[in-house]
């Protein structure tokens, strides 16, 4: 960090706010560029994004320095340069794709029911948190991008129904059973797993 | 909220941030140089010097005003007494209307219509042509490897 501060001064022209920027940023990289990877669901492109949310920080610098919530402020920023970036993509590809109804050749989600299942109390007690978290993110990133998205929207961003199905232009119907797939889908991936035993547990 | 809403809740809220990749803040740092590096014309237009702003938007209005007089004055010599009223009191927006209709009327009474009918056709021609043949060499050398190759696409 202190590198990055001396190159910022070496340049000959300093940057304003750069000396409270570097440590902001350092502050609050982790929660954008997670953001940005759980919406994706993949993270070749996620630094692009996460740099260009920090660009746009920089430039508003002096509105967030004086805000309560600055974590929002970048929270909202990447979830809509996420999503715009989401749209575009599938706009661009969807014409030289396969055409296909969303959902229906997806996996197998269309086949599975629009309930929650059942699940006990205990589905994640037996697994220690590092596992838990590997899970979670490796089950996230295999969710098809129609349940990935609302579910990390709605989970992660809190984000009510209403306001998903607006943002993604998609019925509320669709989006809770989109939701509540995935939250199965999560749930089969955490029942599925075996607790690690400890290392150097005497057998 | 149900038994699995809230568990999943529960694990999503707890779930720990991603480290983010050495490389992000670096490059955040050179882009953010590299942009206070470029000369002021080349920075958007708020970066721009004030009175540079000053200057450009007083040229672009003069450039605007220079270009309409004559359609103006043409369209004061033959609109009545309340037209001009209304102008000189600041309901602009109909008398502008009234300018764009009356040059584009102009221009278009000067084209055949057989010359816009063609041009018409020929940039829809244009774009199908292109964007099937985009579509068909990426089928064509994209899809079908990657399915030859067992990737799901």
């Amino acid at each position: 960090m202190q590198a990055q501060h001396n190159r910022m001064r070496e340049t000959g022209q300093e940057l304003i706010g750069s000396d409270k920027f570097v440590p902001f940023m350092h502050a609050y990289q982790d929660m954008v560029y997670s953001t940005v990877v759980r919406l994706l669901g993949r993270d070749d492109q996620a630094e692009d994004i996460a740099q260009e949310v920090f660009l746009k920080a920089y430039e508003n610098f002096g509105m967030l320095q004086d805000s309560a919530t600055p974590g929002g402020w970048l929270k909202t920023v990447a979830t809509n340069l996420s999503l715009n970036y989401l749209s575009r993509y599938r706009k661009r590809w969807s014409f030289f794709s396969e055409f296909r109804r969303q959902g229906e050749s997806e996996g197998s989600s269309a086949d599975e029911p629009a309930f929650d299942i059942a699940v006990p109390d205990t589905l994640v007690d037996d697994l220690a948190a590092s596992q838990r978290a590997a899970i979670v993110e490796q089950a996230l990133a295999e969710l098809p991008d129609h349940q990935r998205i609302a579910l990390v929207l709605y989970h992660f961003e809190e984000m009510p129904y209403a306001d998903i199905a607006r943002r993604l232009n998609v019925s509320l119907p669709k989006i809770k059973v989109d939701i509540m797939r995935g939250r199965n889908a999560l749930a089969k991936a955490l029942a599925g797993a075996r607790p690690t035993e400890p290392a150097g547990k005497p057998s | 909220m149900n038994n699995l809403d809230k568990i999943i809740d529960k694990v999503c809220k707890q779930q720990p941030w991603l480290g983010a990749p050495a490389t992000l803040s670096a490059r955040v740092i050179a882009e953010i140089e590299r942009r206070s590096a470029l000369p002021w014309w080349r920075q958007s237009f708020r970066h721009w010097p004030v009175p540079v702003r000053a200057a450009f938007v007083a040229a672009c209005g003069g450039a605007i005003w220079t270009s309409l007089s004559a359609p103006l004055a043409r369209v004061f010599s033959t609109v009545n007494a309340p037209l001009t009223w209304a102008y000189q009191t600041g309901a602009t927006v109909s008398l502008v209307n009234s300018v764009f209709g009356h040059v584009s009327g102009d221009l278009a009474r000067s084209i055949s219509p057989l010359w816009l009918y063609g041009a018409g056709v020929g940039v829809c021609a244009l774009y199908v042509f292109f964007a099937g043949l985009c579509a068909a060499t990426y089928r064509t050398l994209y899809v079908s490897v990657n399915r030859t190759a067992g990737i799901k696409l």
